[in-house]
């Protein structure tokens, strides 16, 4: 059930097309990106204008860049906290026991020996995971930021850091 | 409340959300915690997500409650408390009836709506009321807690100034903060509202701003001063150009290029980049950037009429902002409503009869040796700000 009703598109009716970038990308904040894009792609189909080689590439790596910091912020801090020990420990206890039995697959590799040890990373506020996805989300939007802008200087600051 | 009992609003954050203690002898003031109860009306998360980007401090550490000197922050949000549904409107319910064992801070993003013209429905619920089953919206919400809140705080464009809901042609009356709860409204403890603006606002503004204003609750400073659009002064005093890194591409001859359009400048300034007019801090160049979609993917536009300086393609006149602190933003200049009106070019020759406007401004104050044209209206904004530090033109 929708609980929230902002009118954009009720805002956009009338306008020029081209603000469908601007205004479309506030419909959500941590994805508003994508929102702009297709906006984009859809102006290039309505004006009948193909996208230039490095207006592309351009597009992909703004893309990429959001991804970036858009997938640590979704599975780290809005989703993972339902997948935690802290709270599947309130809603369903025997899943937690489950898990501590449970060897987790590919444990060289992340280091987590049971899938309640990946649980636990992911608890909210102390958990490592959930830590170092607030860490992420920092840096991907310092890439961003870089990518989408057009300042020499931040970019040349930036390949310092990289 | 009965810190064992899982499902208790409060009692279940305490037992579930086990975070290390904070140490008493740090602490400096009569608050141990304080509840942020994190609201939203029409609101997109971005503002959200841009204050988890905070790094002084750092989300985690106040909510920790390590930050010396600031008390620990419960925080209750809409979309990242554990709670959800009518245990976490419990909360909200708590702190009308003033059973929150601490005071609480409600911070708002998004704007507030006019639940009048939304009829039979409403246009953002959040929550119902246990007895009659009734959905309470979020301004009702706002009603019933900005009286007994310890502060208010407006964070983002669509609760400082309205926003894009606010745009012309939106049903829903979308309105600030500010508009909603009135000039005079001051908070339980005395405190305005405040304003952090910003779409999407940068996190260490709020950060730095709610962590002063918890500084001031503690009695460990004074109240923060506050501009007269109620934004922190020592945030929003300058203007972006300040510290914009193409400063120094901005010579005259380029200023030409810049004023007729032309140049990556003059495409980033139809586009909407207006930076000489941008109040606000620019203090992280990897984080912030100065054009599109810095620190993020959105724009960073800081000062009121976000939809006028947004829509750089198209705005018709009543679409600017509906925020009575639109005039503070100045008005259109004559020569630029073409851009804003329809798209028609005004038969007049640009270029060298152009007068300090828009971007530059500072730099035609500044570079040219030759007095700028007169006869043309200026922006007020460039005038008491941008132009500050410069000479005086005549």
């Amino acid at each position: 059930m929708a609980m929230l009703f902002r009118g954009y598109e009720i805002i956009l009716q009338g306008r020029d097309p081209r603000d469908a970038i601007d205004i479309s990308s506030r419909a959500c904040g941590v994805c508003g990106g994508v929102h702009s894009s297709v906006s984009s792609q859809a102006l290039d189909m309505a004006f009948g204008v193909q996208t230039p080689p490095m207006g592309v590439t351009v597009r992909n790596l703004g893309a990429g860049a959001e991804m970036l910091y858009d997938h640590p912020i979704h599975l780290g801090l809005l989703a993972g906290p339902d997948y935690s020990t802290a709270l599947v420990s309130v809603t369903n206890p025997e899943i937690v026991r489950k898990a501590e039995n449970t060897s987790a697959p590919h444990a060289h590799v992340h280091g987590y020996k049971t899938i309640k040890d990946i649980m636990d990373a992911m608890d909210p506020l102390t958990g490592a995971i959930y830590l170092e996805a607030i860490e992420f989300t920092r840096l991907g939007r310092a890439r961003c930021a870089t990518t989408c802008s057009a300042s020499t200087r931040t970019r040349r600051r930036w390949c310092r850091v990289a | 409340m009965d810190g064992r009992d899982p499902f208790a609003a409060v009692g279940m954050r305490s037992k579930v959300v086990e975070l290390p203690q904070a140490n008493n002898a740090m602490r400096l003031g009569p608050l141990e915690k304080i509840y942020l109860i994190w609201m939203v009306g029409g609101s997109c998360d971005g503002c959200t997500i841009a204050v988890t980007g905070a790094t002084n401090p750092r989300v985690e550490h106040l909510l920790a409650g390590i930050v010396p000197g600031l008390p620990k922050l419960e925080l209750i949000h809409t979309v990242t408390s554990v709670e959800s549904g009518p245990e976490w409107v419990h909360n909200l319910f708590m702190a009308e009836r003033g059973e929150l064992d601490a005071p609480f801070v409600v911070t708002w993003e998004g704007s507030m709506f006019d639940e009048t013209r939304s009829g039979d429905g409403y246009f953002m619920g959040l929550g119902e009321d246990p007895e009659t089953g009734r959905t309470i919206t979020s301004a009702e919400w706002m009603r019933r807690l900005a009286p007994k809140a310890a502060a208010v705080i407006a964070i983002g464009t669509c609760a400082t100034w309205g926003g894009i809901p606010a745009a012309e042609g939106n049903p829903t009356g979308s309105m600030a903060v500010m508009d909603y709860l009135g000039k005079d409204y001051r908070s339980a403890f005395g405190v305005p509202v405040v304003n952090v603006p910003g779409c999407s606002p940068i996190g260490d503004n709020y950060m730095e701003t709610a962590a002063a204003v918890l500084l001031f609750l503690q009695g460990l400073a004074p109240l923060p001063e506050f501009d007269e659009l109620g934004r922190p002064a020592w945030l929003f005093g300058e203007t972006v150009h300040r510290h914009c890194p193409k400063r120094r591409l901005l010579r005259r001859r380029r200023l030409r290029r810049v004023l007729r359009g032309q140049g990556v400048l003059g495409r980033a300034r139809l586009l909407g980049a207006r930076g000489p007019v941008q109040h606000r801090r620019a203090r992280h160049p990897q984080r912030d950037g100065w054009l599109h979609a810095d620190g993020g993917h959105l724009h960073r536009v800081h000062d009121a009429g976000l939809p006028r300086q947004v829509l750089a393609y198209s705005a018709p006149p009543g679409s600017f902002i509906s925020s009575r602190h639109t005039s503070r933003n100045g008005r259109v200049h004559p020569q630029d409503a073409h851009r804003h009106n329809g798209g028609q070019e005004p038969e007049r020759p640009l270029g060298r009869q152009r007068g300090p406007i828009g971007l530059g401004a500072q730099h035609a104050a500044e570079g040219c040796s030759e007095a700028p044209p007169q006869g043309l209206p200026r922006l007020p904004a460039l005038q008491d700000r941008a132009l500050s530090s410069c000479s005086p033109v005549a």
